[in-house]
Parts: C-alpha cells; structure tokens; sequence
C-alpha cells in the first residue's frame, strides 16, 4: 500500500489493494526512540491512544447494546449516532441493500438535511455510487477528496451535502451483503486504518445482530408454518423422555384427546387410560417391542375414547432415540399424532360391504350346493351313476366358487388386521394326512404321499391355528397338482429342528424361476409368460398363505429351479420345545 | 322310533327349502321359519333340534340362541348355529350353542350332525 506519514496520523488509505498493518502503528510509534520531536511525538502518541480508547470503549458499548436486545433499528440508531460523536463526522447513515440489489435505502442516519428520510431516502447501488463501489469491491473505501475521486463519481445525496472524505464499509448478512454503514466529512478528514477498523468493528456488531434477527425471523416463519400445517392436518406432537418418563403434549394432542387444554399430566399411565379398552394393552406391547427390537421408527394405529365418550382413530408415527454409549438403552420417543376416523371409518364400510358381499355370494352357493348334494343322493339311489358323476363336477366346482369368495374375505381380514387366529398345539402329522386324504381325489394323475424323517415317535405338535394350517398345505397342495400337470406324484415333507417344525409340498412340474421365486408371495402375484394364461387364478393364495404362516411366526419359501418342480416350504414354532 | 322334529331358521328361502328336503329324506320332521322371533315365540310343541343361521336380519341369531339357553323350556333344545363365516364358530361357543355348520355345508356333515344330537 501507499502509505505516506504526516505527523501522528497515518496516511488514509486511498487505494482498495491490500491492507493495512495498522494494529502495529501505534506500538511502533510507541517503541521508535531518538527522535528529534519527542515532545510532540509524545502527544501525539497519547493523544491517539486516547482515541483508541475511546473508539473500543465504543465498540464495547455497541456490543453491550446489541446482547441486551436491542433491535436491528434501535441499534443502527445507537451505532450512527456513536460513530458520528466518536469520529466527529459530519454525517453517518446505514444504507441496506434492496431485492433487485439496485438500489440501498437509508435505514439511520444522523447529519443529513431534512429532504433525506430515513426508511425512504434510497442511494443508487451500481459501482457509481461510493456505496456501490464499496458493495462491489466488498472491502472498506476511504475517499479524501470526493469531488476529485477516480472510482466513482457519486452519489447524489453526498454531492448535494458537499462531502469532502469519508469512509465506507461493508454490513454483511446472512447471505450476501446486508448494506453499507458510511461516515461522512464536508472537510478533508483524513482517516486512518485504525479509523477503519473501529467502523468496520461497529458494522459487524450491526451484520451479528441482523444476522441473528434474520435467524429468528425464519424460525419463527418455520414454526408458524408448522402450527398452521399442525392445526390444518389436525396433527398433534408428542416428545416422551424415557429417562424421566415424562411426556410432553403440544395444545394441539389434548385437542385431539378432547382434554381441556393444560390438564394432560405427562404420564404414560393417563395416555394409556385414553385408549380405547382393547387397544391399551396391544400398544403398550407394541411400543415395548419396538424398544427391545431397537427400532428407530414406530408406527401404530389404535383408538381413543374421548371424555364424553366418543371413538376415534388416531396414527401415530414417532421416531426413537437411543443412548449413544448404550445403544440399547431407549431415551426419547418423538412423534405425531394424526386424527384417521375418517379414513378409518371408510375403509371399515368397505370392509363390512366385501363382508356382505362374501355373505350374499356364499348363500346362493350353499343352497345350490345342497340342491346338487340332494339330487346326487336320490340319482344315487336310482343308481344312475352318470348323472352322480356330472353333479359331483358340479359341487366340485361350487367348492372352487367357494374358495375364491373365501380368499376374498381373508384378504379384506388380512388388510384390516383382522385375521385372528386360535392357537393351539395340535398333531402335524395328523394334519397332513387328514388333508392329504381330502385332496387326493381331486386328482386322478397325482399320487400325494408323506415322506418325513422325525427325531422321535412322539406326534410332532406344533402351535397353531389348526384350520388355518390346513388352508395353506390345501393351498399348496393345489398349486403342486394346478403347475404339474404331467407329473405323477406329489411328495409332503416333514422334518422337525430343534424348536420348529419344516412342512414343504414337492411337485415335479414346471417350477418356478429365480425371479418369480422372490415375488411369488406377493398379492396378486401371477407367473410370467408362458404359464400366465394357462393357469386360471386370481393370485390370492399364497399370498394369504405367507400372511397366515408369517402371523404365526414362522416363515414361508420356495425352493425351486424351472424346469424341474418346486417345493413350497412353511416353518412353524413347536408348540413345547421340552417335551418333544 | 319316532320322528325328530327339527326347526330351521335362516332368512334365505331356498336354503331352507334345500335343509328342508335333505332332512326329509333322511326321515326328519321339519319345521322351517325366516324369522328369529317366531323362534323365541315357541312355547308348546317344541322340537327335538334348532339349526339357527347367525346373521338372521332382524334380531341376530347369536343373540336368540343366549334367550334359548336362558328359558327354562327351551335351554335343553339342542341348537346348531350355521353361518356363511367360519369366524363365528367362537360366537355360537360362546352363545352356548351345541355346534356349528358353516355354508356352504356338505350334507353328510349336516345329516351327521343333526342325527348326532337328536339321538336319544
């Protein structure tokens, strides 16, 4: 930099390259000994200490002003007034930067004519204007003599006030520039590095405490927009300690429970007691569970009885923090709360109309199927045995009707969570032979045959909903007759480990591919070409199959390579390990 | 041996007109109503059996066959409960129902079950 000393003061930095290593300026003052104008030094010296002080007590003060929270606008006003006082300018002013970033408007300012307003007055932004250059540039600018400056010519509002020096420096924002805080002289003031910085030191005071009123301001946004979007959707928030125990409503959770607002305890237990009588114990199992199994999100749909004594459907989905030294270790659960009556309440139409449905086909059907039965019997006892074959065909076929309407019905339980099952241990072995027996004359091709090697005599008991059981190895054994037309036998396997049994259904038809095999226990699921339209079905049986195995705890799959048959397995739990 | 008198309920006319004529031809008197009150209006000539179809219209039939167990004259009856979902087979236990047939039935299963109960 170009710096040319005059006396105590240091030369005013005119060019925008560079800096200025001024902290040192006065401790080299300070330190230079033997010169010939010690005395005057020596004023001089304290003279400009003396501003120092003065300057960083003012600094200091503008710093306590903004922490005691003071606004942006009370603090621009304190700041041009200490900036004019401790630099005795003539005129001082915080320009802000407009959107478009065409022009600034005066936002405080002390010194000016009375035509300048503050909150109207605007100064053009382009590189013209000493403002503009100092946005531009984004480094302090120093003018000694406007009129005569090379950078920029302007603005209108310093000509119009005759000024002569001055110094301008950068507010910054949260993104970009804020605006400009400038000092103005009608005199040639000189102003020094030191002079710079103490600006510069205001302005950021000034850029922290806008930057932190933007902060604010965008939060506050954010939490309205969140209110407004909790108070539209209905949405209650809840944050459960589990260190303490303690539950935290926001207003909108007791409007959902109906509890005057304010009255919610914190405790798990009044939760609870909102419930609807049947669901308290299902959730809180349910809610244990996702803890023991580490889960990070939990999700629950469950009723609420509210105080005068309606039903409603609440969603919950909540996200579970755990310890980070002890990750097993639960300690915040953060949530929602959504109000789902009426979603619930239409998919419960729905429900009891695919019941009615299911009723109404099923009682056409019973009917013909007792009509068909009847004749068979009398054709029976008239011996006309042709017309006993063509009846049974049709009774066979009313029990295919019959199924799919069952299918139908188990698919609108499975969706409603309303499959219930009635465990008990019962005899697997039995099981299969029972169905075996039931379903070999279906098929004159096939030959159905138990193959199985058990670790003891003792009938292999399992846990399970005997009915439901039997559906899936029906399910399965009709898919292995259905896919292996050519095939003469189909093999069911038992085998037993240490605390499940194995059931699979071998065929030897067409198998089923690798890719197929992933998707097969899917709802709808249909093979691909070429088997797609040979095999009629609506793809409901194994589906339903996997969720009445998958609801028992046990698991489903396939083994199988096309070409070369398929094997349908099924695991379930024994029903007491200890006395196998 | 004299002839059982059995007493079917549903509200689906043909299918009482088929249970009708499959009991008649194993031998059974048969009486046959749509309603479930004309059930719980019975006071002399009671049969030996009631099959009752659950979910009669009008008064559901789980909720007739706890008053028939509930009245002196009638609790002995022996009741069936059939119904199109075999889920109900818990209310007819609980409704202290004997059994339960679910539709469609085979009629072996049905004759079975009535000659099973009107046994002496």
């Amino acid at each position: 930099m170009s710096s040319n000393q005059r006396g105590f003061r240091q030369q005013a930095v005119v060019t925008t390259s560079g800096s200025t290593d001024s902290l040192t300026f006065v401790q080299d003052r300070v330190f230079q000994s033997g010169s010939e104008h010690d005395f005057s030094y020596n004023s001089a010296v304290s003279k400009e200490l003396r501003t120092r002080l003065r300057q960083q007590a003012a600094v200091a003060e503008m710093g306590q002003l903004a922490l005691e929270g003071l606004t942006v606008e009370e603090l621009l006003e304190a700041a041009v007034v200490v900036l004019k006082n401790i630099l005795q300018v003539d005129f001082t002013k915080v320009l802000e930067l407009q959107p478009g970033e065409k022009k600034m408007l005066l936002r405080a300012g002390v010194g000016w004519n009375s035509d300048v307003v503050v909150g109207k007055s605007t100064v053009d932004a382009g590189k013209n204007s000493q403002a503009g250059y100092t946005l531009h540039s984004y480094r302090p600018v120093i003018v000694d003599d406007l009129p005569n400056e090379s950078r920029f010519t302007g603005p209108k509002l310093l000509q119009n006030h005759q000024v002569q020096s001055g110094v301008s420096v950068i507010i910054r924002g949260k993104k970009g520039a804020y605006g400009v805080l400038g000092v103005h002289s009608m005199s040639k003031q000189q102003f020094t590095q030191d002079d710079v910085n103490f600006i510069q030191a205001i302005a950021n005071i000034l850029a922290a405490s806008i930057q932190r009123r933007e902060t604010e301001e965008q939060l506050l946004a954010h939490q309205e927009w969140l209110l407004i979007a909790q108070k539209a959707a209905q949405i209650g928030t809840f944050e459960w300690d589990l260190r303490t125990n303690h539950i935290n409503w926001t207003k909108e959770m007791e409007d959902l429970y109906e509890l005057p607002r304010g009255t919610y305890d914190g405790t798990r237990a009044t939760w609870i007691s909102q419930l609807h009588p049947d669901d308290q114990e299902i959730l809180t199992e349910q809610t244990d569970r996702a803890f023991e199994q580490r889960a990070t999100e939990f999700f629950a749909e469950y009723r609420i009885v509210t105080p005068d004594g309606k039903t409603r459907w609440i969603s919950t989905r909540a996200s579970i923090v755990y310890d980070q030294k002890k990750p097993t270790i639960p300690i915040r659960m953060v949530g929602v709360n959504l109000d789902i009556t009426r979603s619930k309440e239409a998919e419960m139409h729905k429900d009891e109309f695919i019941g009615i449905v299911s009723h109404e086909l099923k009682t056409p059907v019973t009917s013909l199927k007792a009509y068909g039965q009847v004749l068979q019997r009398r054709f029976s006892h008239e011996h006309n045995f042709h017309a006993v074959q063509q009846l049974a065909k049709m009774d066979f076929q009313l029990d295919k009707l019959t199924s799919l309407i069952g299918d139908l019905l188990d698919v609108t339980k499975i969706e409603a969570g309303r499959l219930h099952l009635h465990l008990q241990p019962f005899d697997s072995k039995a099981l299969i032979d029972e169905i075996i027996e039931e379903l070999q004359p279906t098929t004159i091709q096939h030959t159905i045959v138990r193959e199985g090697r058990m670790s003891g005599e003792v009938p292999c008991k399992v846990l399970g909903d005997r009915e439901r059981i039997g559906q899936v190895l029906i399910n399965f054994i009709s898919n292995a007759i259905k896919y292996s037309p050519e095939a003469k036998k189909i093999v069911v396997l038992l085998k037993d480990t240490q605390d499940r049994v194995q059931i699979g259904v071998k065929d030897f038809g067409m198998g089923v591919s690798e890719v197929d095999a992933k998707r097969i226990f899917e709802r709808f699921f249909r093979a691909e070409r070429p088997y797609k339209n040979s095999f009629p079905g609506i793809g409901l049986g194994l589906y339903i199959s996997s969720e009445i195995i998958q609801r028992h705890g046990g698991r489903v799959w396939v083994e199988s390579q096309l070409g070369k048959g398929a094997t349908f397995w099924f695991e379930l739990p024994i029903a007491d390990p200890s006395t196998k | 041996m004299s002839q059982k008198r059995i007493l079917v309920a549903d509200d689906d006319l043909a299918i009482l007109d088929a249970i009708k004529m499959i009991l008649e031809d194993e031998g059974f008197l048969v009486q046959v109503v749509s309603n479930g009150e004309a059930v719980l209006q019975l006071q002399f000539d009671l049969p030996d059996l009631i099959l009752l179809d659950i979910w009669m219209s009008g008064r559901d039939g789980g909720e007739i066959c706890r008053q028939l167990k509930a009245q002196n004259h009638t609790a002995r009856i022996p009741v069936i409960m059939v119904s199109a979902n075999k889920d109900t087979a818990d209310i007819a236990r609980s409704v202290g129902a004997e059994d339960f047939i679910a539709k469609p039935f085979d009629i072996d299963e049905l004759v079975g079950k009535v000659s099973m109960y009107t046994q002496e």
